[in-house]
Parts: C-alpha cells; structure tokens; sequence
C-alpha cells in the first residue's frame, strides 16, 4: 500500500512541475543573468543561418545571438533540435531564446512572441537549368518542394492548392531531388538558395526576378517575457545602426565549394575536410551510449514485469502491478517509438531537466523493456513446469528457483531473440536525431546537407551500423554455443 | 506420533466452470520408517494425493500434519517444511544446464545446510553407491533415464530428508532401466526411510513396502499389508486390478 502512495505521490508530483512550468511568469532575464549564460534553441540544419561545423554550431543566427549575449554580458548555451522543436522548446521553457531563421505566423504566434526584425529574407524558386517554369504562375500544377514546416511550406500549400507539395526536412535533400528530376522546383529562403545552387555547382538556378514573398527573421521569446523581449529588441536596434548586422550577413556569404571531382575527392570531403570523420565517430559514440544503457533498463525494467506478469499470487498489490504492467505493455507496444520519445522528451520528463541523451536512454529502455518482458516471459514459458516445481520441492524458495533453475534456462532459450532486440535498437536510436541528438545517423544527416553529396556519409554510417550488428552476431553465436554445451549428448 | 497425517483431504480442478473432484475425503497416517506403495488405475488421484504432501497441490479442503504442524495452514514455513519431504519425480526433472554434481548440490548449498566442499564430498560418496561417480561433471542430457532417476534420488537424499515422495518413478523408464533404479530405492528402504511411492512396480511392493494403499476415485479402498492384498483380498475392484497388472 505504501508504494501504491508513493506512486501516486510521483504521478502529482509531474503534474505539479507541468503546473508550474505552464504558468510560471517570466522571470527569464533574472535567471540568465544570474545563472551567467542564455539557453538559446536552434534547428542547426540551415545554412548559413545555423548550421553544424565539425561539432560546433555556427551561422548568421548564432553570431547575432552571440553578439546579444555579450551586450547582456553572459555567455551563450546552444541547444539544437528539430526545426518543428523549436518554438516548442520555448513554449515549454526549455530555453530563453530561440533563433532559426524564423519569421512571423499567426500559428507561430499563439504560443511564442516574436522579436523585431533582424534580417529580411526573400522566398525564391530553385529551378533545373532547362526547365520550362519562367514565372511563379508556372508552378501550378508542378511538383514543388519545400523545407517541411518552414515559410515555403506554408506559403505554397496555401497559394499552389493544385500543385503538388513535397515536403522535406532539409532543403538540400529537396534540390537533390530537383537535380534527379523528382521535382519540378523547390522554394527556399535566399540566401541558403544561393549556397544550394553553389553547391550543386550551378546545375539549377533561382529564377531570377520572381519573389514569392518576403519574410522577415525573428527571435522567438516565450509569451510572458516582456523584459526580455524589450532587451533583446534594443540590442537588434543597436546592432542595425553600427552596421554589426550586415557584417556578420556579408561573412557568411559564401560562393562555392571546391566540387568532389573523383570518388577519394567525396571521400576527402565527407569524411576528412573539417574533421567531418570526428562527428561521425562522436556520433558514433552516443549511439552505443544511448543503447547500452537503455539496454541496460529495458532488460531490468522487462525481467521485472515479465515477473510480475508471471506471478501467480492474488494479492491486492500484485493485481495492482499486474494491471499496471498491462497498460505498460498495451500503451508502449501499440504506439510508434517516435511518439514516445516525443511525450517523454517534451510531456512527461520536460520538467525534470535531465539532458537529451539521458532523456533518450530513458525512452528507449522504456520502450525496449515491453519487448524485452514479453520475450523473457515467453522464456520462462517455455522452461517446463516441472523444473520449478524441481526447486520448490527441494525446499528452496520461488526467488532461488527463479534465479537459479528457471531463468538461466529462460535466457538461453530467448537468447537469440533477445540479441535480435539489441539489433533492432542500436539502429532504432537513429530516431534520436528528432530531438536534436547528433547519433551517428544524424551526424552523416548533417554532414550531407553539408556537402550535397549523399553517397559517402550515408554508406559511411550504414557501414559503421553493419559492422556493429555482424559484431554483435558473431558473440551471440559464439555464447550460444557455450550455453548450449549442456545439450549435447 | 505419525511423521504425516491427513485428515478430511478434498481437492477439486476447475475446468471451463465444471467442478471435477480428484480427491474425495481421504484419511490416513503415516509413520516413521514405513515404505506405503500406492496404487491403483490411471486417474484415481494418487499422483494428486502425493503432491498434496509436499502442497505441490493445494488442497482445497482438509488438513495434512507433517511432524504435528500443519502444512496446509498458509502461514506455514513451507520451504522448511519441503526441505525434510524429498519428492522424486516420474520425468526426474533434473536441472538440464548444470552438471550431476551441481544438480545435486545446488540447494544443500544455496540453503547453507553444507558448505560447497562438504556438499560436494557427500554427492560424490552418494554417487559412488549408485555407481555414477564417473558422470559427476557431466551434463543430464548425456545420462540415461534410469541413471537420470538414479541423480535425482540422490538430490532428494543430500537433504537428509525425513520423508520421500516417489511419484510413478518407473513409469518413463525403459523395461531394462527399471531394475537399476528399483535397486537403489530397496537399499534406502533398508536403511530405514520413510517412503511413500505411486507406482505400478510389484517388486518393489513386495520386496520393499510394508503397507499397500489401493486408491480409486478419489478414495482409498484398501490399506493393508502386501501379504494380505496379495493372499487374501476382499475387495472385489482391488483383486480385479491386481489381476490385470500381475
């Protein structure tokens, strides 16, 4: 009964810091100043507004808000997340400012504020060379391609009902497909246009003349931080008249990159060229970091309610868990991970502080312990009856028995099953990159839509993702076979 | 005082709502040093009656007094109680991923009756008798059946228990491994255990048990001494039965 209090305690307590986190008033420019650095929120994957180099964080973006920061005299903390994240990191309090190239909309507006303008950008047309789309009234009916979620996006799905619209999360993935035809144009703000169009080594253009719109770039600040916002507008002021601005804009703008001419020349590029081979191995790194430990907590978390599942006591506590370990089972096996890791990361352990890798090793085990309880119990099925009752019949108790008789026997039945969940979650924290975790597969994401050149990141993390399962398999097999040495007759 | 009494035994299964009784009001007491073979057809309850003992079963009415406590009582420390009835089992249930030795040794050991070294001393004095020292560091599934039961009544002996329990230990042998194991149940008979074994095994009946129970639906018919049952039977059902398996 005490544990029933103190999960329920737990439960209040959650509800209690979303309380607080939704309503709290602002207080944000104290708390910076206090703690010494602002928590700023970016979707590093446009540039050259942000945009990752090596493993740092740079861009046009970044330079304003660290040019902010130092008239605030603090430091700056960089958080990058998906662009769809964004204004939901701000909204949830999970850091003061937000900046990625961003600009005003009255769906963006219900839940953030905006700041003053600190760059003003055009929305133009990418199209192939020979492509017979002259003006923008061409693209009706056309296939075009926009950054999922972006100005572009919204603005052509209103305005070209009868073209059709593909989105993409990278607006270089988009001219990829452009340049192979599977788009008849893509619509992208300018000054990344022009770099894509650099990248490709001129293989498309922007059409020339045609605007679709412009947009202003904001900095989104939570709804209720007046102070902040007015700091933050008077710098940008500040910064527009001594000409920082257009400074900074002027250094990034960037006309082309020396072209992969051969296949060791892509390979020098990828992989080589500003230590991009560091980011695949950090990222790397954090995959078998993130699906170690969740691991680690799925078998716990498994073995622990394929036991209670198992149990045959009546008690009122034991029905409770059973109940629970049900919905546990029914919620976690019957959603899409993706959704998980989005309600753990943004709803249930928002408020907790914890960091995203932590947050990443919690929903994972969390996730493969409802796989990893149905396979143990299956195990413990499949070892007979009468070896536990073998035990229990020696005197020994159903703990001993269990841990001595029945699961030793369990685990070398489910062993193959139980290597093949570890397989499928070393390459399911790929969806780890959605909340902005560079894992190895977003780390060659990265490096891609940096390069335009898809074949070498993407072979290059799909070999690092081979070797590890063919590692994996080859010990599974080599303990089978020691396990299984009490079979042979 | 008898080692084990049962008073008033009922046990019923549910199956898919209807109520099938296995046991129907049994009463009887054992006593120190007595060999009890029961027999009887296929589904008269004696495998049922044997479990209840050690409540591998639990009764669903009636009460069994092991050395005077009551082992139906829930608050009971059964694990103790198990530790002094031995049960061996008609398919041996051997721990198949851990050698004879270990087999043998794992709850002596685990329960901290004997340190590793003198568990294992005595496993091996106990295979020597039964002649499988040699197999102590192999695993079950390299083992015979009879010499698979022949383990698993020496892991029921290590326990030094006060009772054993043998439910149909022959039934899954082959006709020529029957004998080995018979032998060795003789030799503890000798020694002067308390036995109660289910089975069908007329040697052992005559050569070793004291007391014959002849048990149908449920209830115990016949409770006599094997010279009687087998001289001068007055029940009708019972001498039907001993002439078929005879």
């Amino acid at each position: 009964m005490k544990k029933f209090l103190k999960c329920i305690a737990a439960v209040c307590f959650v509800c209690f810091c979303f309380f607080i986190g939704a309503f709290a008033k602002g207080d944000s420019l104290e708390n910076i100043k206090s703690r010494g650095y602002i928590k700023v929120s970016t979707n590093a994957e446009f540039e050259p507004f942000e945009y990752k180099d090596a493993d740092k964080i740079k861009g046009i973006d970044i330079d304003i808000i660290k040019k902010i920061a130092e008239y605030l005299g603090v430091d700056v903390q960089i958080n990058d997340v998906s662009f769809d994240a964004v204004t939901l990191e701000i909204k949830n309090k999970k850091c003061d400012l937000a900046i990625s190239a961003m600009s005003y909309s009255e769906e963006r507006a219900q839940n953030v504020s905006f700041s003053d303008s600190y760059y003003t950008s055009k929305q133009v047309i990418i199209v192939p060379n020979e492509s017979e789309i002259k003006s923008e009234k061409d693209l009706h009916g056309k296939s075009i391609g926009v950054a999922m979620g972006f100005t572009g996006d919204i603005y052509c799905t209103q305005h070209y009902s009868d073209s059709k619209i593909e989105r993409y999360s990278k607006s270089s993935d988009a001219v990829f497909d452009l340049l192979n035809s599977r788009l008849d144009a893509v619509v992208v703000d300018e000054v990344p246009a022009r770099s894509l169009v650099n990248l490709s080594n001129n293989l498309c253009k922007i059409l020339d003349g045609y605007c679709l719109f412009e947009e202003e770039y904001r900095i989104v600040v939570s709804k209720d931080e007046d102070e902040l916002l007015n700091v933050v507008n008077e710098t940008l002021h500040k910064m527009k008249e001594t000409g920082e601005v257009e400074k900074i804009i002027n250094s990034y703008v960037k006309n082309s990159q020396t072209p992969s001419v051969d296949f060791i020349g892509q390979i020098y590029n990828n992989l080589v060229y500003k230590n991009r081979y560091k980011m695949i191995f950090d990222g790397f790194l954090t995959t078998l970091e993130i699906t170690s430990v969740a691991l680690l907590i799925g078998i716990t978390l498994g073995l622990v309610v394929s036991l209670i599942k198992i149990s045959k006591s009546s008690s009122i506590l034991f029905k409770f868990l059973k109940a629970l370990a049900n919905i546990y089972l029914t919620i976690i096996r019957g959603t899409p991970l993706v959704v998980q890791l989005f309600a753990i990361y943004y709803l249930i352990l928002s408020a907790t502080g914890l960091n995203k890798i932590t947050i990443a090793m919690i929903a994972f085990g969390i996730n493969s312990g409802a796989y990893v309880a149905e396979i143990i119990r299956s195990g413990i099925l499949s070892v007979d009856a009468g070896q536990y009752e073998a035990g229990r019949s020696l005197g020994l108790n159903s703990f001993i028995t269990m841990r001595k008789i029945v699961l030793p026997q369990a685990f070398k039945n489910v062993l193959p099953t139980l290597v093949n969940e570890f397989i499928q979650l070393v390459k399911e924290t790929a969806v780890a990159g959605f909340i902005g975790i560079t894992d190895l597969s977003r780390a060659g994401d990265i490096i891609r839509s940096q390069t335009y050149e898809p074949f070498v990141p993407l072979a290059t993390v799909a070999v690092i993702y081979l070797a590890v399962v063919t590692l994996t398999t080859f010990l599974m097999s080599f303990m089978e076979r020691r396990l299984r040495a009490s079979d042979k007759r | 005082m008898p080692v084990i009494s049962v008073k008033n035994l009922y046990k019923e299964f549910k199956h898919s709502g209807k109520t099938q009784r296995i046991l129907n009001g049994i009463n009887i007491d054992f006593k120190k040093g007595e060999r009890v073979a029961i027999i009887g057809p296929s589904g008269s309850g004696k495998s049922t009656f044997l479990r209840c003992l050690n409540r591998l079963e639990i009764p669903t009415s009636g009460e069994i007094l092991f050395e005077g406590k009551s082992i139906t009582d829930p608050k009971c420390n059964i694990d103790e109680i198990r530790q002094n009835i031995g049960m061996v089992f008609q398919h041996f249930n051997l721990f198949p991923h851990l050698t004879i030795l270990q087999n043998i040794t794992l709850a002596p050991v685990a329960l901290k009756l004997y340190s590793k070294k003198n568990a294992e001393e005595c496993a091996l004095a106990l295979l020597e008798k039964v002649g499988l020292k040699d197999k102590a560091n192999t695993y079950p599934a390299k083992l015979s059946g009879g010499q698979k039961q022949r383990v698993a009544i020496i892991r029921a002996l290590i326990m030094n228990p006060k009772v054993i329990l043998f439910d149909e230990p022959t039934s899954a042998l082959d006709p020529e491994m029957i004998k080995e194991v018979i032998n060795v149940m003789n030799d503890i008979a000798k020694q002067g255990m308390t036995m109660i074994v289910v089975t069908h095994e007329m040697s052992f009946v005559r050569e070793a048990a004291t007391r014959v129970v002849f048990m149908d639906k449920g209830r115990i018919l016949a409770d006599e001494t094997p010279e009687e049952l087998f001289n001068n039977c007055q029940n009708v059902r019972v001498s039907r039965f001993l002439q078929k398996i005879i």
